[in-house]
């Protein structure tokens, strides 16, 4: 190869690897400038409207009731929930028949006393395995029924979180699948989520049963 | 820098999206609140909703996913957002 072509391709690809790093340059200018105009938020930018009662009733739920705003307060909305200890009252149960079911109850559909528990509730994420073939009831009633204790109570609890979803809506102030989802996805400890579900019933204690 | 703290979306937390090119709204069904975010945190919430993650790896996924360049900026940029967010309850560190 004459020095001459040598000479010329040496400065072709000269020219080529400028104008790559000449398009490089533009491609990372891109970016930057694209970031650049992030970097006029100097720190992230979040607003949190305080909703009016978006679903008729948004100060049944937590935020809700922890704002205290009153400029909100709807008087007309009755914010209701029930102690777990009301769903296995006898009251809302009904009489048990012979085959151990319960015909008469008040608990809102499609839950029934005779509901298989891990059905909703996953038996394998540490919280607490009562058994396969465990009913609402059964776990309610964990001692007399299955025998258990130290499970800190939280199937029962998380029952009424559940029932209370279902029967009171918006008005209990938590939407459908909150209790199963956060059940299945629970990382503290069984207790903790005992206690939760326990505080999250008794907000609203003076609801009357539902018979 | 990122510490390699692990991060994921707080249990019992759902959220309705809308989002536009530069920002987010959310609705949070726990809390009942609605929230704004710039367009870098909506990007962190959106990865969380997605699965658990460290620092460096969303710092990486939001530098393509905005075509951003993943300096110190940006890194600390996430890491005021993943406290935010954390503030919020939205988020929560993996123990």
């Amino acid at each position: 190869m004459s020095d001459d072509i040598r000479e010329s391709q040496n400065m072709s690809e000269s020219e080529e690897k400028t104008n790559l790093v000449n398009e490089d340059k533009q491609a990372a200018n891109v970016s930057r400038r694209k970031f650049a105009k992030l970097g006029l938020l100097t720190a992230p930018v979040i607003m949190t409207l305080n909703s009016r009662p978006v679903l008729g009733a948004y100060q049944c739920t937590v935020s809700g009731q922890m704002s205290g705003n009153l400029s909100n307060f709807d008087s007309t909305v009755q914010c209701a929930g029930n102690s777990e200890l009301v769903w296995m009252d006898a009251s809302v149960l009904g009489p048990q028949g012979s085959d151990g079911t319960f015909l008469a109850h008040s608990w809102p559909a499609p839950f029934t006393p005779q509901s298989i528990f891990h059905n909703y509730f996953s038996r394998f994420n540490g919280i607490f395995d009562y058994g396969e073939t465990a009913t609402f009831y059964q776990v309610m009633k964990r001692k007399q029924e299955l025998g258990i204790t130290g499970d800190n109570k939280v199937g029962r609890k998380a029952i009424g979180t559940l029932l209370n979803i279902h029967q009171y809506g918006e008005y209990f102030g938590l939407p459908v699948g909150w209790a199963e989802n956060t059940w299945n996805t629970w990382a503290g400890t069984r207790r903790e989520l005992a206690d939760f579900c326990k505080v999250l019933n008794a907000r609203f204690l003076n609801t009357p049963p539902p018979i | 820098m990122p510490d390699g703290k692990h991060w994921r979306v707080s249990a019992g937390v759902g959220i309705i999206w809308r989002s536009w090119d530069s920002e987010s709204v959310v609705y949070e069904s726990f809390s009942g609140d609605i929230h704004s975010f710039d367009m870098v945190t909506g990007a962190v919430l959106k990865l969380l909703v997605q699965h658990t993650q460290d620092e460096t790896t969303l710092v990486n996924s939001i530098s393509r996913t905005l075509e951003i360049e993943p300096d110190h900026s940006l890194s600390l940029f996430v890491k005021q957002s993943l406290v935010r967010l954390s503030g919020l309850g939205l988020v929560e560190c993996d123990k």
